[in-house]
């Protein structure tokens, strides 16, 4: 029924789409109608067995496809013809629409989608609100108001599992719900029993709730009942599970009152990107506008005072709405929180997690792509980082290990370090085993900071058993990779002994990128403000030829090389090049800072980035693609990979040089 | 030829010409046909990647297919198109030197594309459309924009040596 409904409300949103682009047709515009002709495509692609549509669909197909490619008919003649057969397409669409409206109200329905959707969507924030009271509980077991709060949770999913038909998720909920209803009474004290069992009760709701298939359900109630019955209680322990029905209209209270506190908007993700996408070219319209000669030549005049005033709110809105987008951390860091707990139990080691700034907000869309490297990292540090208790007796440290999950923002980035106590990298065995694959040569002497490095080369493997926590051979090369698709860097430090420190950098978000727009070789491109570190004019700085070829610059007694940006996107370039270039941009490259001397600087803003994976996949060096105010396309550049081309680019040239020389 | 191992090649058919032949895409994968647009090319991607183009706050694209088929390059001309193709996931512009008509072909009229061995990229050819005045070409556009050739695309900008400029 709704199917149809929904279909039927397109097809009548794509007729009136068409009729627009039909009244404002243009003799002669090629593409205008081949959309018209695209949206009756689209009307007889949707499933509406019906006939007439089909027929009446099919003939404006023709009288369209005359009109583009067989010249027969002007567009002014098509008109008529086109608007007439959009509206007979309309009449049977629109009577079968409210016919269906009717039928609706006499049947009905089931449970609506959109509100399946949303249950589902907050009995999964239920149970990551019970999983947090969970983990609170396992360091303070009689915590009342964790009890509580974990009560609720599974009461809410028995709720919605009620009123949706879902029969095991009712089920589960409220075997568990027996349990703390006990606890709640202080006639049961919560065990690592007893909390395991909660743990995986919350686990088997989640995967229900994501469809997946779930075995044990049967084994798992029964030990819930059985812990619920308790063997110090009395053994008649049917009845008093009997007593939950008296506390359920107190449970059922509490959420909805603490949604009505919060005072939160439930908003699809899809509407609010589409919403974030039209401020972006609301931004790039405003700057249009703004570049107008009238606005330009009159700063002054009315006109350009209120063009001003909009690009102030515009930028305001554009903000706010970027802040729509973001989310703590907290669930990201509760999962890893979970993993650690889980890990310590099966390994059989004692650690502490610990987390810091678990408030701080990143994009939601980067916190998927964020799960990933952490979780690899917390295994990793569970596993190959936390020596194991006799060990660590040994070392003279305490025996439970410490992990520590912290994120904080800085200069508009998000830093997020992962640090254990464990027995840090081996300098020694990381060069051993470089060699042994073939991944280092034996007698380059490199330094541990270096050796480090090889951590993140494909391949590359330390652990010596290979247990099902990691060491299956995806490695840190898969880490960096997935953060590298953050747009961020990763880094390491270690001290042999005390302990290891991961540290992530990435944009707050990817959406919009604050940028500096350069000309070279008649091609506008624009680099990332998070790469510059300053801009200098040639005479501020002095310039140095090494062997006719290579260009450094010495900037406060630092000598930095220099490399033209036109050669660095791949164009021909002569040597010698940078002293004409106007002005150079420094810029970071892994630590180190190089010059890149270009044309012109023309101008510091924000661009919507554009992202090019979808379409054309990642090209190297080239971060992504905006808009510019004249509606051309300019590349956001990827910096340090672009210069690290270029690098290799004057390798590959000298080395050819030297050939044909000798 | 039954129509049962070729059930979709029945229909119509955009149709365009490229360096003196007449070619067809599927009508169903067109999305919309625009006129030569400012082309922003993209170093580190193949010589057939002509670059991007601004379509109504899309940045998608441009395949040059005369580039991509190996033959010889044209002068821009006003004539020329740039059609926008589904392909996968994907939007992609195809440069093409001039957009014919729109076309029904019966599956009967379609005939297997002739192997060339290897100097032919057949896998891009889906069919031979006869028509009164000749044939046309039809192109299966799902693998000549296939990922294999993306990562193609992806290996080819690694090589440090070969340049964006013909």
């Amino acid at each position: 029924m709704t199917d149809t409904e929904l279909s039927h409300e397109s097809a009548l949103s794509l007729c009136d789409e068409a009729a627009v682009k039909i009244i404002n047709l243009q003799e002669g515009d090629l593409s205008e109608l081949f959309l018209v002709r695209k949206a009756v495509q689209d009307l007889l692609a949707l499933d509406i067995a019906q006939e007439s549509v089909r027929e009446h669909g099919e003939r404006m197909l023709d009288l369209l496809d005359r009109t583009i490619f067989e010249g027969d008919l002007t567009v002014e003649e098509a008109r008529p013809q086109l608007m007439a057969g959009l509206e007979e397409l309309r009449a049977p669409l629109l009577a079968d629409s409210l016919m269906s409206e009717s039928g609706s109200q006499e049947e009905l329905p089931e449970i609506e989608p959109e509100l399946l959707k949303e249950g589902i969507t907050e009995s999964l924030e239920n149970l990551e609100a019970g999983e947090a009271a969970l983990l609170v509980l396992d360091q303070d077991p009689s915590n009342r108001e964790e009890i509580d709060r974990l009560f609720r949770a599974f009461h809410s999913v028995k709720g919605f599992a009620g009123f949706a038909g879902m029969k095991t998720i009712s089920r589960v909920a409220h075997t568990a719900e027996n349990l703390l209803d006990r606890v709640r009474k202080s006639e049961l004290v919560l065990t690592t029993d007893s909390s395991a069992l909660l743990y995986r009760s919350l686990d088997v709701l989640r995967r229900i709730l994501h469809s997946e298939s779930v075995d044990g359900i049967d084994e798992l109630c029964r030990n819930l009942d059985r812990v619920s019955s308790g063997e110090e209680v009395v053994r008649v322990a049917a009845v008093p599970a009997k007593a939950v029905p008296a506390s359920k209209p107190r449970g059922e209270e509490k959420p909805a009152r603490d949604s009505a506190e919060s005072g939160t908007l439930r908003v699809s993700t899809l509407r609010m990107d589409k919403l974030i996408d039209l401020i972006g070219e609301m931004v790039i319209a405003q700057a249009i506008l703004a570049d107008q000669e009238e606005v330009a030549r009159a700063p002054s005049s009315p006109l350009a005072q209120s063009v001003l005033r909009s690009s102030k709110i515009l930028r305001e809105i554009q903000d706010l709405a970027v802040a729509f987008r973001t989310v703590p951390l907290k669930t990201t860091f509760q999962r890893m929180a979970r993993l650690a707990r889980d890990l310590s139990a099966s390994s059989g080691k004692a650690i502490a997690f610990r987390t810091e700034g678990e408030e701080t907000e990143i994009d939601r869309t980067l916190v998927e792509k964020l799960v990933d490297p952490l979780t690899h990292m917390i295994r990793n540090s569970c596993d190959h980082g936390i020596e194991s208790e006799s060990e660590r007796a040994a070392a003279g440290k305490p025996r439970e290990g410490t992990i520590l999950l912290s994120a904080r923002h800085e200069a508009g980035q998000v830093v997020i370090q992962i640090h254990d106590d464990g027995r840090g990298l081996d300098p020694a065995r990381l060069k051993a085993k470089a060699e042994a694959a073939g991944l280092l040569s034996p007698d380059s002497a490199a330094r541990n900071q270096d050796l480090y490095q090889v951590i993140f080369l494909p391949g590359f493997s330390t652990a010596e058993k290979i247990t099902d926590v990691s060491g299956r051979g995806v490695g840190m090369d898969v880490v960096k990779r997935n953060v590298e698709e953050l747009r961020g860097r990763i880094e390491v430090a270690s001290e042999t002994g005390k302990g290891t420190t991961f540290t992530i950098r990435f944009p707050l978000t990817l959406a919009i990128i604050d940028g500096m727009l350069v000309a070279a070789a008649g091609r506008r491109s624009i680099i990332p403000f998070l790469s510059i570190r300053e801009i200098i004019s040639p005479d501020a700085a002095e310039i140095r030829t090494v062997m006719g070829e290579g260009e450094l610059i010495v900037l406060r007694g630092k000598t930095i090389p220099v490399f033209s940006l036109r050669r660095v996107l791949g164009d021909d370039c002569p040597a010698g090049h940078a002293r004409t270039g106007k002005l150079f941009v420094i810029v970071e490259d892994g630590g180190e800072l190089c010059a890149l001397s270009a044309d012109d600087v023309l101008g510091h803003q924000q661009y919507v980035l554009k992202s090019l994976d979808r379409n054309l996949g990642r090209i190297p060096g080239i971060a992504g693609s905006a808009i510019l105010g004249d509606g051309t396309v300019s590349l956001i550049l990827d910096i340090p990979v672009l210069v690290a081309r270029a690098r290799e680019r004057n390798l590959h040239k000298h080395s050819n040089e030297r050939s044909t020389a000798s | 030829m039954t129509t049962a191992s070729h059930p979709a090649r029945e229909g119509k058919y955009l149709t365009f010409a490229l360096g003196g032949e007449e070619y067809g895409l599927e009508i169903m994968k067109v999305l919309e046909i625009v006129g030569l647009l400012p082309i922003t090319p993209v170093p580190g991607t193949p010589l057939f990647i002509r670059g991007l183009i601004n379509l109504r706050g899309n940045v998608i694209p441009v395949v040059d297919l005369r580039r991509k088929f190996g033959m010889p390059a044209a002068e821009d001309h006003p004539h020329h198109c740039i059609i926008v193709v589904e392909a996968g996931r994907a939007q992609m512009g195809l440069l093409v030197d001039r957009v014919s008509e729109v076309l029904y072909l019966k599956e009967s009229s379609i005939g297997e594309a002739p192997s060339w061995g290897s100097s032919v990229e057949t896998r891009f050819v889906s069919g031979i459309g006869k028509v009164e005045n000749g044939i046309r070409i039809l192109l299966d556009i799902e693998n000549v924009l296939s990922a294999e050739e993306t990562a193609l695309l992806e290996e080819w900008s690694s090589d440090p040596e070969r340049k964006n400029e013909p």
